[in-house]
């Protein structure tokens, strides 16, 4: 009885708005630097939430044995609900510190809302939030990083072919990227121009958008392809551009994908839809061409009718195709479009030997039965023409 | 007589000279061209005309992509984070065809076919059909989860079955991480009344809630103006106007019920301090849907001695950090 009473005023408390009007929160709730170079850098984030919708003020503070080695992209700040706060956090240790664990906190304050009452003593509650930061220093290097989101853009002859890439940098070493662009001509045969790049450095930790320019002066009009890599990273991406005419609309299209059942059965006709977008600016011609193989056979070729395909469309390629083997099957191609292609795609089919089905007995039992029947006809005639021969033989004889 | 019978005899012959072979050649044509319907014969140059059999069936929707947005997911405290499982879908045979489209929303130690339960399991069992995105072949349906701010931190998968009216079921699912939230849900003032001097107040009780999905501890500090100024609370009459920060303490696990002489309350209460003590306070996070258990109790007292009176008023700072026990 006394616990329900306890859990009666317990939820009455919490029900009658005596809690606070605002709830903070930060996630994640602790941070690790893991193996940070003595004087070298590492940066985290952490976003701060709150249940209402009313801006709360909210004020940063570092503390612990690491505290003058935090640094934060604002002290103060306002948060909503609506409008989560996103505060980065990086650390610098001294050079001279010895290699292990360090422990500090960044302590999140916001403003007290409570207030004193007349005759009474009143302790004004101030909720505080404390970001568990720890930070191993280390002496080892390590160099790792990523790149990804590699982009090109067409240019008109004369302007810069622009490429763009975002790296990012995983070890704990400042990291110069050496990046190499190789451009190699339409059918991808020979490469007609090299170009390598070092670019500025990227802090450990953080990722960075790099931009990179080559010259297309020496460059005739039409498709190009380029394989861009970045060394440390060993992360290499092939794209293809063209070079324009000036003033001239630009034909570009994606090859979207072959869609094809996964698994079929031995002799079923299968269709297979090939899928082009025109995402350029003028309409396109576009074609299909591939071919399907069997292990290293080839077993067809497929080259489909010719369909213009307006500006930002889809197109389909419709191929039927009938395994006869059981196997993995591949289909791929590539859409050819104003003298152009896309890059290669592919889909694998794969093939089972043909199921039992109860419909398929139906017609072989079909003819079984007439066969029966036309036997059991052809018994009765006969039947029929010895009794009446006999019957004949009978009146002849009287 | 005679030549009746005869006759009759001649019409039974032709009878049997006609059907006989008739009966015959059906027998063997069946026997041995039972696909007579498919044979066509044509002369070099001519073109054939056959009579094909291919049936193209209903073909099953295909799952493009499960997308749960980038990076982790932040959960906001004593709250819901809508999660957004956006799933794109193709079927050929039209938009039309796909009957409907449920997701499942689970923690990496939960299943696909678990109950729901608010720290690790969502059911969503009809996804909004977006049919206005893409062509007439494509949708895209977005899962909606409300998660709640005690969702238990780590990967957390979206699984996505779809069924279409061609009796296709196919699914699909991606992963993503929900990250650790650290929120504590406290009242706005603890009010010890009108306390006399040289009187201890009554206890107070005050409700520590945890509004995150970590285990946390408390650290507990005080001040009156300034920090570190050794108060608990400055006061608008009397000789001294202020009260020291070891006149009000605070118990965390038992309360003390009733008046209590100065000895006694300084028997059964800790002493608040200017600095920052970090207390072990385990309070875990919400684990019961239906009621919220993941509240503890503290309990404060003040000690009001002479030479304060009137108003009095002061700040107590209640830091909340993730135990390491999370």
């Amino acid at each position: 009885m006394k616990k329900e009473i306890f859990i009666f005023i317990n939820v009455f408390i919490l029900m009658s708005g005596i809690v606070s009007a605002a709830n903070i929160g930060i996630s994640p709730a602790s941070i690790n630097f893991k193996q940070v170079l003595r004087g070298g850098y590492a940066e985290d984030g952490i976003v701060i939430s709150v249940d209402t919708t009313k801006p709360i003020w909210v004020e940063t503070k570092p503390r612990g044995e690491i505290a003058s080695w935090l640094n934060f992209s604002v002290v103060n700040f306002t948060v909503s609900k609506d409008k989560l706060y996103s505060l980065k956090i990086s650390v610098s240790p001294p050079v001279d510190m010895p290699n292990g664990n360090y422990t500090g906190f960044l302590r999140l304050t916001t403003s007290g809302f409570g207030e004193g009452a007349e005759g009474h003593a009143v302790g004004i509650v101030k909720s505080t939030l404390d970001l568990a930061i720890n930070v191993e220093i280390t002496d080892i290097e390590t160099i790792e990083c990523d790149s990804s989101n590699f982009r090109v853009q067409s240019a008109e002859k004369g302007d810069d072919i622009i490429f763009n890439l975002d790296t990012k940098n995983k070890g704990n070493v400042r990291l110069k990227p050496q990046i190499k662009i190789d451009i190699w001509d339409k059918d991808q045969l020979n490469i007609i121009k090299s170009e390598e790049f070092l670019e500025k450095e990227i802090l450990p930790t953080t990722q960075k958008g790099l931009t990179l320019k080559i010259k297309s002066n020496d460059l005739d009009i039409g498709q190009y392809w380029a394989d861009v890599s970045v060394l440390e990273c060993n992360a290499l991406q092939t794209l293809t551009f063209d070079i324009l005419e000036e003033g001239a609309l630009k034909a570009d299209g994606v090859l979207l994908g072959i869609v094809v059942k996964r698994i079929a059965e031995v002799d079923e006709t299968i269709p297979i839809k090939v899928r082009f977008k025109n995402t350029g600016e003028k309409e396109v011609e576009a074609y299909f061409k591939g071919k399907i193989t069997l292990g290293e056979k080839i077993v067809q070729l497929i080259e489909t009718d010719k369909f213009s395909v307006p500006v930002s469309e889809i197109q389909e390629f419709n191929v039927f195709f009938t395994p006869k083997k059981v196997g993995k099957y591949i289909i791929s191609g590539r859409v050819f479009y104003a003298n152009k292609k896309t890059f290669e795609s592919s889909a694998i089919l794969e093939t089972i030997s043909k199921k039992f089905k109860l419909s398929s007995l139906i017609a072989p039992l079909i003819y079984l039965l007439l066969i029966l029947l036309i036997l059991f006809l052809f018994y009765k005639i006969r039947k029929e023409k010895k009794i009446y021969l006999s019957k004949l033989k009978k009146i002849k004889e009287k | 007589m005679a030549k009746g019978s005869k006759t009759l005899e001649k019409t039974f012959e032709f009878f049997v000279f006609l059907v006989e072979p008739i009966v015959f050649f059906l027998f063997f044509f069946f026997s041995f061209f039972p696909f007579f319907l498919d044979i066509t014969t044509a002369d070099i140059g001519e073109n054939v005309n056959v009579l094909s059999g291919i049936e193209i069936g209903k073909s099953p929707p295909n799952i493009r992509f499960v997308d749960i947005g980038n990076g982790s997911i932040n959960l906001i405290p004593n709250s819901t984070k809508i999660v957004n499982c956006a799933v794109e879908i193709e079927d050929f045979d039209g938009e039309i065809d796909i009957k409907n489209v449920s997701a499942k929303f689970f923690h990496s130690t939960s299943f696909d076919n678990d109950v729901d339960d608010n720290n690790k399991h969502y059911t969503n069992n009809s996804c909004y059909i977006n049919e206005s995105y893409g062509d007439g072949n494509t949708v895209l349906a977005n899962c909606l989860f409300d998660v709640w701010y005690y969702a238990n931190a780590g990967i957390w998968n979206c699984s996505v079955v779809v069924d279409d009216y061609s009796n296709y079921e196919v699914n699909g699912s991606n992963i993503t991480q929900v990250s650790s939230l650290l929120a504590v849900g406290l009242p706005s003032i603890i009010n010890y009344g009108a306390v006399n001097s040289t009187y201890v107040s009554d206890e107070s009780i005050t409700e520590v809630i945890n509004f995150g999905n970590v285990i946390i501890n408390l650290s507990l500090s005080g001040y009156a103006v300034s920090e570190g100024d050794n108060l608990s609370m400055n006061c608008t009459l009397g000789s001294l106007k202020n009260i020291s920060i070891k006149y009000e303490k605070y118990n965390l696990t038992a309360s003390t019920p009733g008046s209590l002489t100065l000895s006694q309350f300084e028997a059964a209460y800790i002493n608040l301090t200017s600095s920052p003590v970090v207390k072990k306070f385990g309070l875990n996070y919400r684990q019961n849907d239906t009621e919220n258990e993941a509240f503890n109790s503290t309990y404060w007292r003040i000690y009001v001695p002479v030479g304060v009176a009137g108003s009095c008023s002061g700040n107590i700072v209640f830091g909340a950090a993730q135990s390491s026990e999370s």
